[in-house]
């Protein structure tokens, strides 16, 4: 009896997959024709009905696209814990594009670095432009008051239960905080990073 | 004539037979870039944004305080742009959960996936108003 069930749910579970697929697909098709907001709602429905792994980065990027970098930055975040294996190089510039927009230039920098290497003609040209932008802010040692201003950020995104963001906060402080000579309060950022590790371990 | 435990040298073979057509009916679709990943990465390429403003590190003095939501606009201002943005962003994720909802209802399992569609745009709204903020600039 047991394997008989096995296979019946299985196959009961069949439909529900090819319907996340429809909606993933509707969702495509919102997003090409530039409807953001309704390309969103498609992948959030494909995502709960099953379709975890591209539907999550898609509704990431969906979120950029309706700027708001930084609920991208966090679901970026999750879509990275949830399926890493979704991921492509297209999919890690617009989340480099989602870290610049949410002034998280260092994680930016870090991403389109790769996105370099890997992407098309077209982007890595796009992300090769960005980067060239960011190499003068990033050459010169940040001020302890930036730095503060990300650890500001950092505790307002915990206080309001957004702890991917927070944690992204306190990775670019820690990361600006190192660039110090006094190392400005980089222990306590590591603190916060460590204290808000994902449970999965997420891509390197 | 049949025992009552289904025999291990029947179901087995039955187990195997039945992983074999599911793989055959759902490996093509995955091998294979699926449709809606196609049109994505065209679309994703297509629509590939820009930063939206030049790279500036922010200062202590802006404390927990975003960007403003238009450049150039007065806190006054922002904030009443980003209150319309956040009004005109719920309407808009509204009618598209609407839309989503009823093409949802034409499928078998309608009542599932009109409350995964519902649920979604419960989870939209919330994510706006727990954020409400138009476009970030930089100061």
């Amino acid at each position: 009896l047991r394997p008989a069930l096995a296979i019946a749910v299985v196959l009961a579970a069949l439909p529900a997959l090819a319907a996340g697929d429809e909606h993933l697909l509707a969702g495509a098709r919102h997003f090409r024709d530039g409807r953001f907001a309704e390309a969103y709602v498609e992948f959030s429905v494909a995502r709960r009905l099953g379709e975890g792994g591209e539907a999550a980065w898609y509704a990431a990027a969906a979120l950029l696209k309706l700027g708001r970098p930084e609920d991208a930055v966090a679901a970026f975040a999750e879509a990275e814990e949830q399926a890493p294996q979704a991921s492509d190089a297209l999919l890690d510039y617009y989340r480099a594009i989602a870290c610049h927009d949410a002034r998280l230039y260092l994680c930016a920098d870090r991403l389109l670095a790769a996105v370099e290497q890997q992407a098309g003609p077209k982007i890595a040209g796009q992300a090769r432009k960005v980067r060239g932008a960011l190499s003068a802010l990033l050459a010169a040692p940040p001020s302890p008051g930036a730095i503060d201003w990300y650890h500001s950020r950092a505790t307002a995104a915990l206080q309001a239960g957004q702890g991917a963001l927070a944690r992204a906060f306190f990775l670019e402080a820690a990361e600006l905080g190192r660039r110090t000579p006094e190392r400005y309060r980089v222990a306590e950022a590591e603190a916060g990073v460590e204290s808000l590790r994902p449970a999965r371990k997420a891509r390197p | 004539m049949f025992p009552a435990q289904p025999r291990a040298e029947v179901t087995v073979p039955l187990i195997r037979a039945l992983l074999l057509l599911l793989a055959l009916l759902g490996l093509p679709a995955r091998a294979e870039e699926r449709p809606a990943v196609a049109v994505m990465r065209e679309a994703l390429e297509a629509e590939a944004p820009l930063p939206q403003a030049p790279a500036r590190l922010p200062d202590s003095e802006q404390g927990t305080a975003r960007p403003p939501a238009g450049k150039g606009s007065g806190e006054a201002g922002g904030k009443r742009v980003e209150e319309a943005a956040e009004r005109a962003r719920d309407q808009e994720v509204n009618r598209a959960a609407q839309g989503a909802a009823a093409s949802a209802a034409k499928s078998a399992n309608a009542d599932a996936k009109a409350a995964a569609a519902q649920g979604r745009t419960n989870g939209a709204r919330g994510s706006g108003s727990s954020h409400g903020h138009g476009p970030p600039t930089h100061p």
